[in-house]
């Protein structure tokens, strides 16, 4: 592949999991390019990369990598900083001068004595991004930044790093599948496939051009490529709004949901605080979810939605309320089983292959060696991962450990699945794969509860979507009437709908909506 | 920072130096006096900044207590005999050699404690960060690692715990349990150390010629207190030399006349050792708040309306 | 520098350290010869800090290192309910045994210094670095005995603990007596045998669950990413 990239460009990269994106941006940083054969030459600063001295590479091309928590090397905020710069040698009041000018604007003043291991994710990626930066180079690359992040913590980072574009000219190459805020300010789109370049286009001609697959589109123009519209695509809320307005709609129509009887975990005024003198993460919240349903809670950071999970979940005790699983009070005992699947679903295993993880299991689900065998077999199968069996867990992608993970919990025949973010950091791909997995879920008459900032998955998945806000639930409803309420926390596509077509919050209601007349 | 003592404030060139002399003057005394000046002194910076409780203080006293009687049991020398032991003598030197040890071992323990307090990993890093560049860097990753691997290990508890997959009801089981955690908590480790190896040698860890950023300031109370910690550290080694704060206990208990030099030594130890509560009391007086830890709302309000 | 030539200089360093002890406890029947032990385990495990910093060690293995001293510090707080049934020696002699002599000495000796920042620090620090730090850095050179037989490795681990115990004893005694008594040491070696029993019985535990699943942990670190 060739390709070249001017000064002061912003240049999205992307593509499909496997496309060789991560390997393209390591190996311009020529500290960390992966092993094995090389062909071809890369240039850096019109000069062939080896004529680049060790301290340029260094110092000029910043690079910062998905893992939030891996990239820090030390324990304070300003020896964080500091670490590039002293590796440059300078000297320590120049130093002292550059970090404090970059904690300035990055908005780090407030954290600078902080541990690291205080900050949240958000900020150690922002962190992240500020300590490359004092070594000011004047190509960053970007190796899916906001991949671990929450959607507010990632728009922040994301657009931090516009501003280090626009305001300081510095060349950008993001790998990201979080388009939807990037790709419109992109100067160009890069599209890999199977270690090919397919497309290098501007961002309005990328959008309509059938060469860039449709998860690496914002999601305006993947509501126009569905209407199969033509011409030029819109990238941007108020472009696909104009699109929209001279079209004749139809008002989005949900089914009410059928009503199951009895709730499969209900909670009734729990209260919560992890110590006697920290403040109440959950006050006076109730909330209850059906019977072979799907329900999301949603809320920013802090709001409790993991801490909820863990309560029902039965690793943590609220000091006061009731918590029922299956109409039975659970405080004590577990009437129906639960289990919960990590943030990170890695953190469930314990061995170092995806059979021999998803055999425990089986043997605490009271199986026998033979039985066990079938039972992890016949689940794997059902999950699409026999191929994965025999392979190293942390060898796996971020959508292959989420399934072996849900394998291994499926095999302990839960009642109740609690999920935990479970599209953090997905691809197009992986995140409808995990919304068809959910649905499987349902199909099968588990129950479902899901914690997430992703309003989309909500929209999609759920039968029930639930407000939390200050430790208790603000606001209850079935999806369209959920997203409809309200006005700035809700899908991108209702953004778009808003005013046009009544009760759209999906990309399916507005596809619809159009398609009926 | 709401837990910051007012000592820790000096720069850790400083605050070592000083703990330094007043750590070895205290284990390496034979002297009861300067054993009771840093017991009491210790005692009361401890009592200024973490305080201290009725129930903390008897434990301490009856440990003293025990040093102090236990030590007649193994040594014998000294001539005033009070009783005999299984045909051992038991006498009153040897008693007094313990107790004067109590007062050692007891000043050595909280001047540990008001040296963790003060010397915080920060100082710490900076005291290696000249001399041994890639070694603070080491102690640096290592302090980060920790409370990663603390929370990693509680979240793959809870996990577990929620699965059913956590037993832990008997201590067999408990440390099976943890062990079976401690070993995938290893494998995550390991697997992520690689990508913070690339962001270190992404930042240049392996260019030659790495310096140490500071932020600390030498200031003049810095200076000031250096000059105390050299006058006293010289008077003592004096004194040490010239015999002028000769105490032995063996075979009878005997001590030099008080001389001028005797006088300076004492004055300036006493003087070094007081300089951490006198920095907590005078400091923060202003700020007419000197419980240092409060750092309620209401606490900050008043701070700050003053 | 030969790996032959750097064994030979550190392994003069340690055990120039016990021979200045002995000597000084000897000579100097007076407090005196406390510092001079305390300052030479000191000075020892600064040699040896010296001499890292003067060798090329790849990121990656100074990561690895960093990791393994993290791992048995927060092995020391993980199992804090059992008294003195820690991981930190076995987790010291696998690093020493998989990762060579000096990662095997820094992993020891750093464990003791940052847990010290955490448990308490004290007089005894140095020489809790320098018998960490010497545990792990025979296990590097014995490393090929010990890879290969695990009653070995075990009977190792066992050694190591009555060694740790019977050297912080001498310093128990040296400290609160000023002198070397040799009955008090008696006294104490023998109050310490339960201690020392959980010890040996602690580190023949966690080498036996944790030394081959580690070993192989790092085996795999080192092949998928080449180094």
């Amino acid at each position: 592949m060739s390709f070249s990239v001017c000064e002061g460009e912003l240049v999205l990269l992307c593509g499909r999991s496997g496309s060789g994106k991560s390997t393209l941006l390591k190996l311009i940083k020529r500290e960390i390019a992966p092993f094995g054969e090389r062909g071809g030459e890369i240039r850096l600063f019109g000069r062939s990369e080896e004529d680049l001295s060790e301290r340029d590479s260094v110092s000029k091309i910043g690079f910062v990598a998905q893992s939030v928590e891996a990239q820090l090397v030390t324990e304070t905020v300003w020896r964080e900083l500091a670490f590039g710069a002293e590796s440059l040698g300078l000297p320590s009041g120049e130093i002292r001068r550059r970090i404090a000018e970059t904690a300035m604007y990055f908005g780090l003043e407030r954290l600078f004595r902080r541990k690291t291991a205080t900050l949240s994710g958000g900020e150690k990626q922002l962190l992240n991004l500020a300590s490359v930066m004092v070594c000011e180079p004047s190509v960053l690359l970007l190796d899916e930044p906001t991949a671990q992040l929450d959607p507010i913590a990632a728009k922040k980072l994301i657009s931090c790093v516009l501003r280090l574009n626009r305001e300081l000219g510095i060349t950008v190459l993001v790998c990201e599948h979080r388009v939807d805020e990037l790709f419109s300010y992109a100067d160009r789109i890069l599209c890999l496939d199977k270690g090919r370049i397919v497309t290098d286009l501007p961002p309005k001609t990328a959008a309509s051009d059938a060469s860039v697959f449709f998860g690496a589109l914002p999601t305006a123009a993947q509501i126009f490529r569905r209407l199969g519209g033509s011409g030029e695509a819109p990238i941007t809320t108020a472009q696909c709004r104009s699109f929209l307005a001279d079209k004749k709609v139809t008002p989005a129509f949900h089914p009410d949901p059928e009503c199951t009887s009895t709730p499969a975990a209900a909670i009734k005024n729990v209260f919560f605080r992890y110590g006697k003198s920290d403040r109440d993460i959950l006050s006076d919240l109730s909330f209850s979810a059906d019977t072979g349903s799907v329900t999301s809670i949603l809320g920013g950071n802090g709001a409790g939605k993991s801490t909820l999970l863990k309560i029902i979940a039965g690793v943590e005790k609220p000091y006061s309320g009731k918590l029922l699983l299956g109409g039975k009070n659970a405080v004590k005992k577990h009437a129906l089983k639960t289990v919960l699947l990590p943030q990170s679903p890695r953190e469930l295993f314990m061995t170092s292959s995806v059979y021999e993880d998803l055999l425990e299991s089986a043997c605490a689900a009271g199986y026998g060696k033979e039985a066990g065998e079938a039972a992890v077999n016949k689940t794997a199968g059902e999950l699409g991962i026999t191929a994965l069996l025999h392979r190293h867990p942390y060898d796996l992608s971020g959508g292959e450990q989420q399934k072996a993970a849900l394998a291994k919990l499926l095999l302990l025949n839960p009642d109740i699945l609690l999920l935990d973010e479970p599209t953090k950091g997905m691809d197009y791909d992986s995140k409808r794969e995990t919304i068809r997995l959910i649905a499987a879920l349902k199909a099968k008459g588990k129950t479902v509860i899901i914690a997430t900032h992703d309003t989309q998955t909500a929209a999609l998945c759920s039968d029930r979507c639930a407000l939390l806000f200050d430790g208790s639930v603000v606001c209850s409803d079935a999806p369209g009437e959920f997203f409809t309420g309200l006005a700035h926390y809700t899908t991108p596509e209702a953004h778009i709908a808003r005013g046009i077509i009544p009760g759209a919050v999906t990309s399916d209601d507005i596809v619809n909506a159009v398609r009926q007349q | 920072m709401s837990n910051e003592s007012a000592f820790s404030r000096l720069h850790p060139l400083t605050l070592s130096l000083w703990f330094f002399f007043v750590l070895t003057v205290t284990v390496m005394t034979v002297n009861p006096i300067l054993a009771a000046l840093s017991l009491l002194f210790s005692a009361l910076y401890k009592a200024l900044t973490t305080g201290i409780s009725i129930k903390g203080i008897s434990v301490s006293l009856a440990f003293m207590l025990l040093i102090a009687l236990l030590n007649p049991l193994f040594s014998h020398h000294g001539v005033t005999v009070l009783f005999f032991l299984n045909d051992l003598p038991v006498t009153l030197e040897s008693l007094l050699f313990g107790g004067m040890m109590s007062l050692v071992v007891m000043s050595s323990v909280l001047w540990c404690g008001a040296l963790a307090l003060c010397m915080t990993s920060d100082k710490v890093i900076w005291l290696f960060g000249k001399p041994f560049p890639k070694l603070a860097v080491l102690i640096s990753l290592t302090l980060r690692l920790l409370p990663a691997i603390k929370t990693s290990y509680g979240r793959m508890k809870d996990a577990r715990t929620a699965a059913g997959l956590y037993d832990d009801s008997s201590p067999f089981a408990r440390i099976s349990s943890s062990l079976r955690i401690f070993s995938a908590l290893v494998t995550m480790i390991l697997e992520d150390s690689i990508d913070t190896a690339d962001s270190m040698k992404a930042r240049g860890l392996m260019l030659r010629g790495r310096t140490s950023c500071s932020i600390f300031r030498f200031r003049p109370a810095d200076f000031a207190v250096l000059a105390l910690v050299l006058l006293s550290a010289a008077a003592a080694a004096y004194s040490s030399v010239s015999k002028a704060v000769l105490f032995t206990f063996y075979p009878a208990v005997s001590y030099g006349s008080m001389g001028a030099v005797t006088a300076l030594t004492y004055g300036s130890f006493a003087l070094t050792a007081v300089v951490p509560s006198f920095m907590e009391v005078t400091l923060w007086k202003q700020l007419h708040s000197t419980t240092y830890r409060s750092n309620t709302p209401q606490a900050r309000n008043s701070r700050s309306t003053v | 520098m030969t790996k032959r030539k750097l064994a030979a200089e550190l392994l003069l360093v340690l055990a120039a350290v016990p021979l200045c002890v002995s000597a000084g406890s000897l000579l100097f029947a007076d407090r005196r010869y406390m510092l001079v032990a305390a300052v030479i385990a000191l000075i020892s495990c600064l040699l040896f800090f010296l001499s890292f910093e003067g060798r090329d060690t790849g990121t990656k293995k100074l990561v690895l290192i960093s990791a393994m001293t993290a791992l048995s510090v927060a092995g020391r707080f993980l199992f804090s309910p059992i008294p003195f049934f820690k991981p930190v020696t076995a987790i010291v002699i696998i690093c020493g045994v998989n990762l060579g002599c000096e990662a095997g000495f820094l992993c020891g000796s750093l464990s003791a210094f940052i847990s010290n920042f955490l448990f308490m620090q004290g007089p005894w620090t140095p020489f809790q670095m320098f018998i960490w730090g010497a545990i792990g850095f025979f296990a590097g050179l014995l490393s090929k005995p010990l890879k290969s037989s695990p009653v070995l490795l075990l009977s190792y681990g066992a050694l190591s603990g009555i060694l740790y115990s019977a050297f912080m004893d001498i310093w128990t005694t040296v400290w609160f007596d000023g002198t070397f008594l040799f009955s008090r040491y008696a006294a104490a070696a023998v109050a310490a045998i339960p201690v020392t029993i959980v010890y040996i019985f602690s580190n023949i535990v966690f080498l036996f669950a944790l030394s081959g699943p580690i070993g192989k942990k790092l085996e795999r670190v080192r092949t998928k990413y080449g180094f």
